[in-house]
């Protein structure tokens, strides 16, 4: 009796820890294979799925529900026509963290919808990561056809200087 | 010490080993083996469930959800057949006062709800367990048991007793032989 628990024996250590290893090691192949398991994604990826492009009918559901309309362009291509409403925050200007812009939009309850000039033209997908950036962790939209393919359909199309910004 | 009472006796043959120490051994080994089994067929509810505790970071919940059921599993199955004993029981007294703990954080904010101790219902049976006082002193008794199992030096009716027997038996074959 007098044996029994003095001090702790390396050999228990050592078989404590082996079985810690081994229920790690069954837990990672259970979940590897379990159809409800969880499986390790990168955050990339997480992040990625966070970013979801939206047709030009649904982006036009999303303006008339109040979402902010953000034009990644340059300011010149903004004052010559853009989505009514919208702001302009110049891609390369946020990715390169210039000061000026007004990041305010951020913050209201509203749904953010990106866009530029097509499919192709890859400043909103750049403004959408800039944003990202900055710590916001709700869906961003991107708007799939840009402006073009908003006026193409026939919706609104705002032009000319804007007197207030 | 020459005249020990009866119930000193059969506190000090406990402590040592007999066969009520073997029948807590089981039981509990068994009782994690269940849980650890039926916890194991579905790792995303049991994220859930540790989710509901509110205790742990969103991001560590996978990590303790695939963890728990298959150490669970583990333990119970060493102490069912009884090979590395004292490790497992070790192993289980550490597991027993984390769920103490969180239970007792739970249950000092005031919470109620399935503890999702024995998540039975994944088997189709209806068993409801609330958070509550009532579970941590349940969980109290299971720690008292483990400390039991830990203490004790000798296992009857084990696979670590088996052993020690054969070995014991070639040790005599070899001496006289």
């Amino acid at each position: 009796m007098a044996t029994s628990t003095k001090r702790v024996p390396r050999r228990l250590v050592r078989d404590m820890f082996v079985i810690l290893v081994a229920a790690g090691a069954a837990g990672i192949a259970v979940n590897l294979f379990h159809p409800r398991g969880y499986v390790p994604v990168s955050r990339t990826d997480l992040e990625a799925r966070k970013t979801v492009s939206l047709s030009v009918a649904e982006a036009r559901i999303k303006h008339d529900a109040g979402a902010v309309f953000v034009d990644a362009r340059e300011k010149a291509e903004f004052e010559q026509a853009r989505v009514p409403g919208a702001i302009n925050v110049p891609a390369l200007d946020a990715a390169a963290n210039r000061p000026g812009i007004d990041f305010s939009f951020l913050g209201r309850p509203a749904e953010i919808v990106v866009y530029c000039d097509g499919p192709s033209c890859g400043a909103a997908a750049m403004l959408a990561e800039a944003i990202r950036k900055r710590g916001y962790g709700r869906i961003l939209y991107i708007l799939e056809n840009g402006l073009p393919g908003w006026e193409a359909a026939g919706h609104p199309v705002e032009r000319g200087v804007r007197d207030g910004k | 010490m020459g005249n020990e009472s009866g119930i000193r006796k059969a506190i000090n043959s406990t402590l040592y080993g007999n066969r009520f120490t073997v029948l807590i051994r089981v039981a509990l080994g068994a009782m994690l083996a269940f849980t650890g089994a039926v916890k194991l067929t579905d790792p995303a509810s049991f994220g859930l469930v540790v989710a509901r505790y509110g205790i742990l970071p969103a991001e560590l919940v996978p990590y303790a959800a695939s963890f728990i059921p298959p150490l669970e599993l583990i333990l119970g199955l060493l102490l069912l057949i009884g090979i590395r004993v004292r490790a497992a029981a070790a192993l289980a007294l550490l597991l027993m006062t984390a769920f103490i703990v969180f239970l007792s954080v739970n249950v000092f904010r005031g919470r109620s709800f399935d503890c999702g101790c024995f998540p039975v219902h994944l088997l189709g049976i209806g068993l409801a367990e609330k958070v509550g006082p009532w579970l941590i002193l349940r969980n109290c008794v299971f720690l008292a048991c483990f400390a039991l199992v830990y203490r004790a030096d000798r296992h009857l009716f084990s696979l670590e007793n088996f052993i020690e027997k054969v070995r014991l038996n070639n040790l005599e074959k070899t001496k006289y032989e």
